[in-house]
């Protein structure tokens, strides 16, 4: 996917109040302009909803549907439904945290998930509960600081693009703010396809994962490289690495330490060798399960297997 | 019977000492943990206090306010200043979005961490004593800049304490040196000395404002807009600039700004200056390294 290519428009407009460097304004920008201007947007509480502005003026330049936190996915499947009822075609997407995604929102996409309701769900994860404070979410990686756990998260995240996976969903697919290309082709694919889909985007947040502001695109990238995060789409029951993952997967790139991922940021400066090796663990163990539900015929280089 | 009015009256007999401090700045720079230590600070030197953060949605960048109040008697008051007897302003862009000199008592004291000096028009009409320091500089010579924001608070109250002479600065380098270390005791030092005080009396001229008559309309929906948090270049530390003469037009800083305040228009890129922050991201992602950065000066 070339750069230039990608359209002009925008749909988030500057002078917003998100915070400098933002890795979720980052990713909905390029979904805004992957989606076009025939989009219903719901948002529950978070960050969004708050940097979007508030009433007479949005920052968003298509329809945005403001939800209660554990409804988002059940007030997409109303709208999509109400929408078809008057003959009208339109991309209905919810855009939610990890906090309305992970926690409070879950019964609910659940719910449309199972359904097979005929929307976009996109969780822009970045961990924590920015909006409210930096909290600890379930998707909020062992080892890190929050204000919720100050010496260290003492649990591993849970993983909710999985979840959807063992759902049967048609396309379940994970992004990051740092593969914009990636992102973008994937949001246009997902587009194309009828019935629920899941995309899972990681955003860093400069202030909650504490890093200099200007490192969200150099971080993101990071947390795919050392494994962290795993870039995937799942479709018509087959699972697919894509992008640098794929590289990774295939041995044509070799996976980066995870340290080179974690010394970058302040929530995780705590951490002691012990819990190092706890997190190295984690992501050899993640990769060797993914491994084993990859379906497109390739073998998976024999590294992770250490 | 009991008259509430000669209760008053003794409650002025014993007339104690208090002082009540408003500080302005914006999120990222330490306006909150400012109004903590100034808190902690009075307390340590045998005067009650108290510091209560605005509560709100704010984010970092977005204009943030704190109140810390100091008393020589019991304090059981627990709302906002509203009339306060001094001012820190950590940032001097906060004055032209929110009105920072409100309720302000003549013959106060104003705080301004600024790198330039400030317009006679700016300040109101009343007796002030002015300490004005350049807290960003401070910040940025003692090496205080966390995850890409100079730190201004620190720099900030050692102007604060030249103009407010109840709490020792040894009383607050203790505090200080306790939670933050060595570097921001030597910012202290530093802008205790920079400060210049100086007695003001401004010449502003009170803005009449214009009610406009609401809209009528049938449903309350949002119109799509710019600048919905206001002129968010006022947030800039740092100016992006993109140096034309390497600029290969990869679009790579267009697709990655945040803000979408790069626009790309017959394959030149140029920045919006209005809107942009200055996260740098763009700075960060240019693969010939074909923007700088620059500190924003203009106040």
């Amino acid at each position: 996917m070339r750069i230039s290519a990608m359209p002009e428009e925008e749909y988030l407009l500057e002078g917003n109040s998100a915070c400098h460097g933002c890795g979720s304004s980052m990713a909905l920008r390029t979904v805004l302009k992957a989606l076009g201007k025939n989009t219903v947007l719901v948002v529950p509480a978070s960050c969004t909803s708050v940097y979007q502005g508030m009433y007479p003026n949005s920052a968003i330049a298509v329809p945005v549907v403001n939800s209660a936190f554990a409804c988002s996915a059940a007030i997409a499947s109303g709208l999509k439904a109400s929408l078809e009822h008057k003959g009208m075609e339109a991309n209905v997407v919810v855009w939610a945290g990890d906090g309305g995604t992970y926690d409070i929102g879950l019964q609910a996409l659940s719910g449309a998930a199972e359904r097979n309701e005929d929307i976009i769900y996109i969780c822009y994860n970045n961990e924590i509960y920015s909006n409210t404070g930096i909290q600890r979410s379930s998707a909020t990686p062992f080892g890190a600081w929050t204000t919720t756990t100050v010496h260290g998260k003492r649990e591993h995240r849970k993983d909710v693009a999985e979840l959807m996976v063992a759902h049967g969903v048609p396309y379940v697919a994970t992004a990051s703010s740092g593969h914009l290309d990636d992102l973008y082709r994937k949001i246009r694919k997902a587009k194309s396809i009828e019935g629920f889909r899941y995309i899972e985007i990681l955003s860093p947040c400069p202030p909650g994962w504490k890093y200099s502001m200007e490192r969200t695109v150099e971080i993101a990238r990071l947390a795919v490289e050392t494994g962290m995060w795993i870039l995937y789409e799942y479709e018509n029951g087959i699972l697919k690495f894509t992008g640098v993952s794929k590289a990774i997967a295939d041995g044509k790139k070799r996976m980066k330490d995870v340290e080179e991922y974690l010394l970058l940021q302040g929530r995780f400066a705590h951490l002691n060798a012990e819990e190092i090796q706890e997190i190295r663990r984690y992501v050899a163990e993640k990769w060797r399960k993914f491994a084993g539900m990859r379906g497109d015929g390739h073998v998976v280089a024999a590294e992770f297997f250490v | 019977m009991f008259d509430c009015y000669d209760l008053f009256d003794e409650v002025q007999l014993f007339y104690v000492m208090k002082w009540e401090i408003r500080l302005h700045g914006r999120g990222g720079q330490g306006v909150v943990t400012a109004s903590k230590i100034i808190a902690e600070a009075a307390f340590a030197e045998g005067y009650q206090s108290q510091s209560i953060p605005f509560f709100g949605a704010e984010r970092r960048g977005s204009p943030v306010t704190a109140f810390t109040r100091i008393s020589e008697h019991e304090i059981r008051e627990r709302s906002q200043i509203y009339h306060p007897d001094y001012l820190l302003i950590l940032d001097p862009l906060v004055m032209r979005t929110v009105d920072v000199f409100q309720g302000l008592k003549s013959g106060g004291g104003v705080v301004i961490s600024s790198p330039s000096a400030i317009e006679r028009d700016v300040f109101p009409n009343i007796e002030l004593t002015v300490g004005l320091v350049d807290g960003v500089g401070v910040s940025i010579r003692n090496d205080l800049v966390v995850a890409g924001n100079p730190v201004v608070n620190i720099p900030a109250i050692g102007a604060f304490l030249r103009i407010f002479p109840e709490i020792s600065i040894e009383c607050v380098e203790k505090i200080v040196l306790e939670k933050f270390g060595n570097r921001s005791v030597r910012a202290l030092y530093s802008s205790y000395d920079e400060t210049e005080v100086f007695r003001i009396r401004g010449s502003r001229e009170k803005k009449k404002e214009e009610r406009k008559k609401p809209e009528k309309v049938w449903i309350p929906a949002s119109k799509p807009a710019k600048g919905v948090a206001g002129i968010t270049g006022y947030w800039r530390d740092f100016r992006p600039v993109i140096d034309y003469g390497r600029c290969t037009g990869c679009l790579n800083c267009w697709i990655h700004c945040p803000e979408g305040s790069i626009s790309r228009k017959n394959g030149d890129v140029e920045i919006d200056y209005t809107f942009c922050k200055g996260c740098l991201v763009c700075l960060a992602v240019c693969p010939r390294k074909a923007i700088s950065s620059e500190r924003e000066v203009s106040a």
